[in-house]
């Protein structure tokens, strides 16, 4: 391209994926994933990847994912060879499964790292990879350090306390622990802003970097505003509970509950029905709507800061509302199907966040080109997943 | 047979539009400002097929030749008894609606059996 135009082209990200023909792949996967007890999970997870970054487009050029399943089952195969060690030596020694599941602690930046690294060189576009140059050490600054700070600094508190004031101590200790474990939860999100501004800024494609400039306070912003809607809707619907339930009559009848025991009481069933009915779900709905609160604001947020160079800026408009009755239908569509649906669902929220993406071009985007890297292993990436399933 | 797609230079997102002749086991690939690579089918290595995803045809000299045309690529590597054409197996489990039914019934089978024997079993 030698003339460029006065305004940069913006091009949106394109997604072809197909309920239909994803569902097929799905349950191959899955049934092969069982008939060869879990050894094609390695190929499943390839030719889904495969076909998730395959259908992914922006100007007619699709992502591609170049893992192999063999890469993929010899991290799998580690993974699993730790995950049996693990449960092994806690069953027979508790404290080696103790003394093991703080090596696992130590070892979750590290994973963490390598799956990033693994991951970002799987994945190319217009057959340049990306790559990711994030250090070891900061990885275990922002993701152990960090976190663990507020628990660190109230012990040393706690223990300073206990030594000098002696008497009054425990009530004091409690409280500065307390704080400690608030403190904890009071720093996700500005954990979660490092772990962003990491990932995004050690990325590059090709030669290229990545690069965002992100505030901890809109951070912080979005999750008050989170906070105060949440707060708003649970007052709402409590008053609306108290209403109905008034009208039903519903709180008269907790002597019913007795009459549960006795078994097959319709009026109790009822009762129990109710109950799930003006409780959890208005719960569930809530929570998925705050999920896509959340997500909406700091995908767009993010995304729009975020360029490679200054050749391609990133764009995201994604709307609460239709994020939400993505999730609430999707939700419902999965259960109602016991699960057969999930790959309906998947595609219908993969086509969404991506078709609500776009990339203004402001440069010449044929310039990339491959760096040389070593080899990838697929230990970090798999390890990761299971130390993840494992703490959750 | 003549497939049409894109070609990359070796690591580079330079992007020309291409045209792939093939005549039994030979090839020749025709790229916009560039000159026409030539070679044998059989020195060519092709990426499996999923879905509809681009086919990635990885030439002698590592370039790349990219098609959305996957019916032609898989002609291709029929015509020329070409070893990447392996796996296509797995694209017909993936698309033929029979063994679809078949895989559906098993899962089904499979599902059921784990919470009616599996589960108490298992709890034991």
């Amino acid at each position: 391209m030698t003339d460029k135009p006065m305004t940069p082209p913006t091009l949106p990200f394109k997604f072809s994926g197909k309920g239909g023909e994803y569902f097929k792949i799905w349950i191959v996967n899955f049934i092969l994933s069982v008939l060869t007890l879990g050894i094609y999970s390695a190929w499943a997870k390839v030719r889904t990847n495969r076909y998730m970054y395959g259908n992914t487009s922006l100007e007619n050029s699709a992502f591609e994912y170049h893992a192999t399943p063999i890469q993929i089952l010899k991290g799998r195969i580690i993974a699993i060879i730790a995950l049996v060690l693990y449960v092994l030596l806690s069953n027979t020694f508790p404290i080696a499964g103790l003394v093991f599941a703080g090596i696992l602690a130590v070892l979750t930046p590290w994973a963490i790292w390598r799956s990033m690294q693994f991951n970002a060189r799987m994945i190319s576009y217009r057959n340049v990879r990306f790559s990711f140059h994030g250090m070891l050490k900061e990885a275990y600054k922002i993701l152990l350090l960090i976190p663990l700070l507020p628990l660190i600094i109230g012990a040393i508190l706690a223990g300073i306390i206990h030594l000098t004031l002696g008497e009054v101590a425990p009530v004091v200790v409690t409280g500065v622990i307390g704080i400690a474990f608030l403190a904890t939860y009071l720093i996700f999100p500005y954990v979660q802003k490092l772990v962003t501004v990491y990932y995004i800024n050690n990325q590059q494609y090709g030669q290229g970097k990545f690069s965002t400039q992100l505030s901890t306070k809109k951070y912080y912003a979005i999750y008050l505003a989170l906070l105060g809607w949440i707060i708003l809707f649970m007052i709402g619907i409590s008053m609306l509970v108290g209403v109905i339930g008034g009208a039903l009559g519903l709180f008269g009848s907790f002597a019913d509950l007795g009459a549960i025991k006795e078994g097959g009481d319709t009026e109790a069933m009822k009762f129990i029905l109710s109950l799930i009915g003006l409780f959890y779900i208005p719960f569930i709905v809530i929570s998925l709507w705050g999920k896509a609160y959340l997500e909406k604001n700091i995908r767009n947020y993010v995304l729009n800061n975020t360029e490679l160079d200054d050749v391609v800026q990133l764009n995201s408009e994604i709307k609460t509302g239709r994020l939400f009755s993505l999730y609430l239908t999707n939700t419902l569509l999965v259960l109602v199907t016991f699960g057969l649906a999930y790959p309906w669902a998947k595609i219908r929220m993969h086509k969404y966040k991506i078709e609500t993406s776009s990339a203004t071009i402001k440069g010449n985007i044929a310039q990339y080109i491959n760096q040389q890297q070593e080899k990838q292993s697929a230990l970090g990436e798999e390890l990761g997943m299971l130390l993840i399933w494992i703490w959750a | 047979m003549q497939i049409t797609g894109y070609w990359y230079p070796e690591n580079s997102s330079a992007r020309y539009d291409a045209e792939l002749n093939t005549n039994g086991t030979q090839y020749t690939l025709k790229i916009t400002e560039n000159e026409d690579l030539q070679g044998s089918v059989t020195r060519i290595s092709v990426s499996d097929r999923v879905g509809n995803i681009p086919r990635k045809i990885t030439l002698e000299d590592q370039s790349i030749f990219e098609t959305q045309n996957n019916d032609a690529i898989d002609r291709l590597l029929q015509e020329a008894d070409h070893g990447d054409g392996n796996l296509h197996f797995l694209h017909v489990l993936e698309t033929n609606w029979r063994w679809i039914g078949i895989a559906l019934l098993l899962t089904l089978v499979i599902s059921f059996s784990t919470i009616r024997w599996g589960l108490p079993w298992a709890s034991k």
